[in-house]
């Protein structure tokens, strides 16, 4: 199991550890613990027309949570909030075992996690920031 | 009981390691926040050892550990 949740691309994906940093004067900051563990995703972002203009995510978790936390920070220009749950959405999914398409591809690297239930949080606290940020948007 | 940090490696992703070892150790905060503030870590991971460990365990720990750091650090 540990081959195929630790694997390349995975590793690779939380070492390139995309979007990171914080923003300087973000319209809304958002932060999430995985209390049980000590991990934290702090989401940063302004938006233009409910979407996503510019982020910043600052990760302290383990090698899974900074990976999905790479996938947003790679993606997530230009996502709504809507966008952002239909991704979460098929991100359930793929861990729950079920054959799923990702809007993202890089997601599909997460299914070897769904043998492993109490790691599916590491992936998705991530996506609850993203979730959480969005919605926070001031509507204009 | 020793706690103990790897550089680079979320304890999580150690425990989770050595698991593949037969190993079973604790990852987390161990309840102790304060503590884990006062060091500027999020988690650490513990092997407590029993009467019923034997040196092919605290092999086993030390092989796995190897093993985690040329992989994910």
């Amino acid at each position: 199991v540990n081959q195929q949740l630790y694997n390349d691309a995975i590793i690779a994906l939380a070492k390139a550890n995309h979007g990171a940093g914080r923003l300087p004067q973000p319209e809304v900051s958002v932060t999430c613990d995985n209390p049980l563990c000590g991990d934290r995703v702090t989401i940063d972002l302004r938006a233009a027309a409910g979407a996503v203009r510019e982020l910043a995510q600052r990760t302290r978790g383990c090698l899974l949570t900074q990976a999905a936390a790479s996938a947003i920070g790679q993606h997530a220009s230009g996502v709504t909030a809507e966008q952002a749950r239909e991704v979460t959405g098929q991100l359930h999914r793929l861990l729950a075992g079920e054959p799923t398409q990702t809007a993202w591809p890089e997601l599909a690297m997460f299914a070897p996690v769904s043998a492993v239930k109490s790691r599916h949080d590491c992936v998705l606290l991530p996506f609850q920031a993203l979730i959480e940020a969005l919605d926070r948007v001031p509507p204009r | 009981v020793v706690s103990f940090a790897v550089d680079g490696v979320h304890p999580h992703d150690v425990c989770q390691m050595l698991d593949g070892f037969g190993v079973c150790l604790r990852g987390g905060h161990h309840c102790a926040q304060p503590l884990m503030d006062r060091f500027d870590l999020a988690a650490t991971a513990r092997a407590s050892i029993a009467l019923y460990n034997d040196d092919a365990d605290i092999d086993a720990l030390l092989t796995g550990l190897d093993a985690t750091i040329r992989r994910l650090a």
